[in-house]
């Protein structure tokens, strides 16, 4: 076990620069963590191979392709199209109101998707033409969007709540109970800051010739609502399924993926191969890019845990008598300041092991603490220069980066007044994980 | 050539999801009805691990490479910068598979030698499903060595 901090010090120099040479985080955390062990321990490399294994060999990260399927078949264009609808009907309601429908896509995106980059990019196809059309300027239609599609981390079901319980071994369906309620109250603040934003935009929303398909009357509502209903089925089996007891989380993200692929094939018509080939390969990239992260992690976790930085951080953190909410002030400018540099997920694998025993000699809950980690991670795909969300949205609504950094400001300042409010509020992450028996 | 290898890989590996998805499902009926379907469980998890790392290589072939990483310095690089970092990347990301895949090698090797651990479910040494990751960094280290060689002969574009 190390006791100086002069070695980690050395790691986090040699990461940043593989980092910063564009080496891929999971490769570099690997590299870094058995060159750690190589030169500092006299472990054999073999265990800590067999512990990556171990850690991939999960039934808990299973779920995890499943969710990427499922999203990526409700990204099909005729089930992306029956959804764009869906936001221009709900954005003829008020002024301001396609800004609301937009969040609230979000969302409802969030309850299937589980991943903030999927939902950015599914929602970037379906919800940004409509948006466009409206006339709303482009980057603050991309700032809603990057913004509002942060939700699916925190909104059931969620892969960095997968993850999280994997690491911390706490159940993951009370992790997405403990989202709902942060979750639900960061949906209504984006929205309410959205709309009134929107309304005094200097422009004429375009709505009647935006949403042609919906009829002023309304009397396509129904109609519409009909053709939704498919796709509105889907959070209501993932989470019926789990909380009834029926399914396991991964149980019912495996029936999603039925559901979804029945939906597009056989009720919205999609059997385009081209199409259902996309999904089935841009699902395996995304599994492939994932297990590494974790595969990458867990070397880092294990050479972390094997020589002592965990201990030696909670040494530290005893030795400066820090109390709970300074602990969570530390983290979160620690999580925003890393962020800023590292991709979300990435952040919470390489923090949480590290934190992890600190937090619980500091009797955080692990609900709270979930929560609270999840929210930087939302901050963090909106934070400049490695923001995930903003180079997706970036692209899909052909903004400049530098005008849509502009236009996110106001929505990350927002981020992080939540972020405060669910770090020394615990109850609204603790709550309803501790009231719901299952 | 080989994108297209890559690409058509990621498509049967996405395939081997979806058909997961297929066995869970039917584990939920099966269990509803009594039927034994404890080896599903296994089957899903190391199918899906085992494509996950085998198709690691098939990453490294793809136009784009999907794993995640900051681009600031290569983004601001020119032409020819930014083809000797991605040389560099590249090198340095074999160097941790052809690690990671000589220990793995090694502990398949113990494995095979002793014979005595076994997946208790499927009745499997664990030397075979150790097996993926000499197997998947032996592929990954091919692939992006060819890879390292079309920047070099500039016929990455």
């Amino acid at each position: 076990m190390l006791t100086s901090a002069w070695p980690w010090l050395a790691f986090a120099a040699s990461l940043i620069f593989l980092l910063a040479l564009g080496v891929p985080i999971a490769f570099a955390m690997g590299f870094c963590a058995l060159g750690m062990l190589f030169v500092a321990s006299n472990v054999p490399l073999t265990v800590a191979v067999v512990q990556a294994f171990s850690t991939l060999d999960s039934y808990v990260l299973v779920s995890i392709p499943f969710f990427m399927l499922s999203g990526q078949i409700l990204n099909l264009p005729s089930t992306g199209a029956v959804l764009e609808e869906f936001v221009a009907s709900i954005s003829r309601r008020f002024r301001g109101a396609p800004a609301f429908g937009a969040v609230m896509t979000c969302l409802f995106f969030g309850g299937i998707t589980g991943s903030s980059a999927a939902e950015a990019a599914a929602v970037s196809k379906t919800v940004l033409p409509t948006l466009n059309r409206i006339g709303y300027p482009r980057e603050f239609s991309a700032a809603v969007l990057a913004t509002a599609s942060t939700l699916g981390i925190l909104i059931p079901p969620s892969i960095t709540m997968i993850i999280f319980g994997a690491i911390a071994e706490v159940s993951v369906p009370r992790l997405f109970l403990a989202g709902v309620v942060p979750g639900f109250i960061g949906a209504a603040t984006m929205a309410g800051y959205a709309v009134w934003r929107a309304r005094r935009l200097p422009m004429q929303e375009q709505v009647i010739e935006a949403a042609p398909s919906v009829g002023a009357d309304g009397r396509r509502r129904l109609p519409l609502f009909v053709r939704m209903l498919p796709i509105l089925g889907m959070p209501v089996i993932l989470m019926g399924g789990i909380y009834s007891g029926i399914f396991t989380a991964t149980e019912s993200a495996a029936v999603l993926v039925i559901y979804a692929a029945i939906v597009a094939i056989f009720i919205y018509k999609d059997r385009d191969p081209l199409h259902l080939g996309n999904a089935l390969r841009d699902c395996f990239i995304g599994t492939m890019t994932i297990y590494a992260l974790v595969m990458g992690a867990s070397l880092f976790g294990f050479s972390a845990t094997y020589l002592g930085l965990p201990q030696m951080i909670s040494r530290a953190i005893q030795e400066m008598n820090l109390s709970g909410w300074q602990f969570l002030l530390a983290l979160n400018i620690i999580m925003l300041v890393a962020g800023m540099f590292i991709d979300g997920l990435s952040l919470l694998l390489i923090i949480l092991p590290v934190m992890l025993p600190a937090a619980k000699a500091l009797n955080i809950d692990l609900y709270h603490l979930a929560v609270v980690m999840t929210v930087n991670i939302e901050i963090a795909v909106l934070t400049p220069p490695v923001g995930l969300n903003l180079f997706v949205l970036s692209k899909a609504a052909d903004v400049p980066l530098e005008r849509l950094i502009r236009a996110i400001i106001p929505f990350i300042v927002l981020m992080f007044v939540l972020l405060m409010v669910f770090s020394y509020v615990p109850i609204l992450s603790t709550w309803l994980p501790r009231a719901v028996e299952f | 050539m080989l994108r297209r290898v890559d690409r058509t890989i990621c498509l049967i590996f996405g395939l081997v999801v979806f058909l997961a998805a297929c066995l869970i499902s039917l584990s939920i009926v099966f269990r509803e009805t009594g039927v034994g379907h404890s080896w599903i469980d296994p089957v899903v998890r190391y199918a899906i691990l085992w494509c996950a790392l085998l198709g690691l290589w098939a990453s490294s072939g793809l136009k784009q490479d999907p794993h995640i990483s900051a681009e600031m310095l290569v983004s601001r690089a020119g032409p020819d910068m930014a083809r000797l970092l991605g040389v560099i990347r590249y090198l340095i990301a074999i160097c941790f598979m052809a690690v990671l895949g000589y220990y793995g090698w090694v502990q398949v090797a113990n494995e095979l030698r002793t014979g005595i651990r076994e997946q208790s479910i499927l009745s499997l040494p664990y030397a075979w499903l150790h097996m993926v990751i000499p197997l998947g960094a032996a592929l990954y280290v091919m692939v992006t060595l060819a890879r390292i060689r079309d920047i070099i002969l500039r016929r990455d574009r």
